[in-house]
């Protein structure tokens, strides 16, 4: 027997090693300066970011490395293969205890607590109406980004008479007919007949405003069919740059198969979609508008999770989602708007904030928590996109939210009013009206870069390139060190041609880059579409590049 | 640099002074790296140093503190195409203090030795202003051989392996080392 015990000890060995080892669900804190560098470099499976942590899958492997490099790392779920993971928000004690029933819970971060069970589907667990997200799928790592953003470096937009327009059309009594219209639906439940019906109804007024319009299916949970309205007001200088407006036209109320009005949430978002896409149908903008009302929201995301994985996926350029959800219930006259940001998308609330103060004067409260995930700005959140959440409070203070209370007649349409213009004010301002008597905006700006190293540094050479615009006498470049904002002039005196090389920069710094055309009367026109410079140039290829005769010489022993 | 210099060929000649015996001579010589990181290569084709040294022997053992000093003209490597030229200025100047064994063989003699290296570095984009520069400490090793065809004047040549690694890493190179394998040449005086 002696001489078979080593081998008996080798493949019991194999065989304890072949067991697949768990993936644990973790909390990494933020806090460690370039954290998602080193979750990056370390390719950690990044699921979602919140405001205070990250929840990721890390075997025990990644999890000692990560520790290694400082970080804070707790496991959740010591086994998260084949799991799914639900995101929560349990309020109070009584519903704690009835989801705690149905499965596992943990609490992540106040209210946040993440839901899941041992087998089966946990979104099909959960009873309706406790707000959900659930947790993506595949990681999220590739589209986390640092922001570089400074406070207060939000550009100020100077006051727009068209926008001023604009925002002067806004009509209570528009706003008033579409909620009580999807009102009128009884209910707009996602899986029923009506909730088909509001989505038909509001496909078919974006059809009658001449925008191109038309429903987006798709499938969720066990096999529900059901779709989200899409529509276009085309760009006139770079339609593939894309601002979205959106709202979600399915509710939930305690009876939701029957009677679910979602006047407050989320008809009033929705109205508001529809009297932009009126206002601003037949309205030039450089870049193109997107109206989307979502459907399955109240399921969890569904809708904004399936168009917003396909955007990126198609490489859709969309420069910022603004996402209305419940605008209209105001507790006394005071009220503010709650634009809710993630870190990322910080710029898109500061500029509402400035376009409020410009042409509404109603104040916003800006909140930067990227906890807040349960609305249809977040799974743009996921997919990397800038995009906010605009909401009478972000913690709900309407009484009747969720009931077959949640009717037209409990709405403050003056708020309402506002809330409206300002978003339409805001939508605008990103996409750009043409002006008249201003040069058009130079379209198809593209950037390239060249890097040179030295044997210690390495600097690069942006060009770039745009299309001549017929009634330019010259063009500006301007620069930024983060996106969308703090843009400065480089060049001296007005470019005479579409190129433009910005020379020896740092290689490793990303640059953000925009151009205008000037007319022969020194009027500036609006900014180009935004391009970036490559931020990370490949590393020396060891290409044999000069001193022939001395590498010959060298060559030798080499090892 | 002057300083470090100063106080090395004090210590020496002190050194030499306070035994009995001693022979200690002066030595002149240029070099050639023979092999050195490719990417650095590629940047600065070619690479001349140029040095002097004071050393001490005391029977067969001979220790050597010298100046050496490299000016290179070299180009930055374009890694996507780029056609523009930008023109680099590397200087390097070290300080090697190498202690070796002499065996003779009539008027032929072989000196192995090694040492530490203590070196300082600047690169400079001449176009534009950007200036990397550094210290550090690094390894000597050494085999001379030398004819000595008067009571005082000799020739040497041989190879040195003087990596001077700066411990910095570029887009280029994962860690930068200037230096590697040299190829020496020179004359020496007994005084």
């Amino acid at each position: 027997m002696k001489p078979f015990r080593p081998l008996a000890i080798l493949f019991f060995a194999l065989f304890v090693f072949s067991f697949p080892r768990p993936v644990a669900l973790v909390k990494i804190m933020k806090g460690t300066p370039g954290l998602i560098g080193l979750l990056k470099a370390s390719q950690t499976e990044v699921l979602q970011e919140l405001e205070t942590c990250y929840l990721a899958r890390a075997d025990r492997d990644e999890r000692s490395s990560l520790r290694k490099h400082g970080l804070s790392v707790s496991v959740l779920d010591r086994d998260s293969r084949v799991k799914e993971y639900v995101l929560v928000r349990l309020s109070s004690p009584e519903r704690m205890r009835s989801v705690s029933r149905l499965g596992r819970v943990l609490a992540v971060e106040g209210s946040l607590h993440l839901f899941w069970t041992d087998g089966g589907d946990p979104m099909a667990a959960l009873p309706p109406g406790i707000e959900r997200k659930p947790l993506p799928r595949s990681t999220i790592l590739p589209f986390l980004r640092p922001s570089a953003y400074p406070p207060g470096a939000a550009l100020r937009p100077a006051a727009n008479d068209i926008i001023a327009s604009f925002v002067g059309e806004v009509s209570q009594a528009n706003l008033r007919a579409s909620v009580q219209s999807l009102q009128s639906f009884q209910t707009r439940y996602t899986s029923t007949v009506n909730c088909e019906g509001a989505g038909q109804f509001i496909l078919d007024y974006f059809r009658s405003l001449g925008l191109e319009a038309g429903f987006q299916p798709f499938t969720f949970g066990a096999g529900t069919a059901t779709r989200n309205v899409v529509a276009d007001s085309r760009g006139r200088t770079d339609p593939d740059e894309v601002i979205i407006i959106c709202a979600h036209y399915d509710s939930f109320s305690d009876m939701p198969e029957v009677l679910a009005p979602g006047a407050d949430d989320d008809a009033s978002g929705v109205a508001a979609v529809m009297e932009a896409g009126r206002i601003l149908a037949d309205q030039p903008h450089d870049f193109t508008i997107r109206f989307i009302a979502f459907s399955a929201e109240e399921w969890g995301l569904y809708g904004s999770q399936f168009y917003s994985e396909g955007a990126r996926a198609n490489g859709e350029r969309i420069i910022g989602v603004l996402n209305l959800d419940m605008i209209a219930y105001t507790s006394d006259m005071s009220e503010d708007l709650d634009i809710v940001v993630n870190d990322f998308s910080r710029w898109l609330a500061d500029r509402a904030e400035l376009v409020a103060a410009t042409y509404t004067g109603l104040p916003v409260r800006k909140v930067v928590d990227a906890s807040f995930v349960y609305s249809d700005h977040s799974p743009f959140w996921d997919r990397g996109y800038s995009a906010f959440c605009g909401i009478e409070d972000a913690d709900v203070s309407n009484p009747y939210y969720h009931t077959t209370a949640d009717t037209v007649d409990t709405l403050n349409f003056d708020f309402f009013e506002d809330a409206t213009g300002t978003a339409l004010a805001a939508l605008s301002d990103l996409a750009q009206p043409v002006r008249p008597g201003y040069p058009r905006t130079p379209a198809g700006l593209a950037a390239e870069s060249e890097t040179y190293v030295s044997v210690f540094q390495a600097i690069k050479n942006v060009r770039l390139t745009w299309q001549a615009v017929s009634d330019a006498a010259g063009y500006n470049v301007y620069r930024s060190d983060f996106s969308r904002a703090g843009f400065t002039k480089i060049n001296g005196s007005p470019l005479s041609a579409g190129v433009f090389i910005d020379r020896a920069l740092p290689a490793d710094h990303p640059y953000f880059y925009v151009v205008t055309a000037v007319s022969s009367a020194g009027r500036e026109g609006n900014f180009s579409r935004e391009v970036e410079s490559p931020p990370e140039p490949t590393r020396y290829d060891q290409t044999a590049l000069g001193g022939e005769i001395f590498r010959a010489i060298r060559g030798w022993g080499r090892p | 640099m002057k300083r470090t210099v100063l106080v090395a060929l004090g210590m020496l000649i002190l050194a030499a002074e306070s035994l009995a015996g001693v022979e200690w001579g002066l030595s002149a010589g240029a070099g050639l790296f023979l092999q050195r990181q490719k990417e650095v290569g590629d940047v600065y084709p070619a690479a001349f140093p140029v040095g002097v040294q004071v050393w001490s022997g005391w029977k067969n053992v001979l220790l050597s503190v010298g100046f050496e000093y490299l000016s290179e003209s070299g180009q930055a490597v374009p890694l996507d195409g780029g056609g523009e030229e930008f023109p680099l200025r590397l200087r390097v100047s070290s300080v090697p203090i190498t202690l070796h064994y002499r065996v003779w063989l009539k008027d032929v003699f072989l000196m192995l030795g090694g040492g530490a290296d203590y070196f300082q570095y600047e690169e400079r984009w001449e176009d534009l202003d950007i200036v990397a520069e550094g210290k550090k400490w690094g390894p000597v090793i050494s085999f001379l051989a030398g004819y000595r065809f008067s009571s005082r004047w000799s020739a040497y040549g041989g190879i040195r392996y003087e990596p001077m690694p700066t411990g910095k890493s570029s887009l280029l190179v994962e860690e930068v080392k200037l230096g590697g394998l040299k190829l020496t040449a020179g004359v020496s005086f007994s005084l």
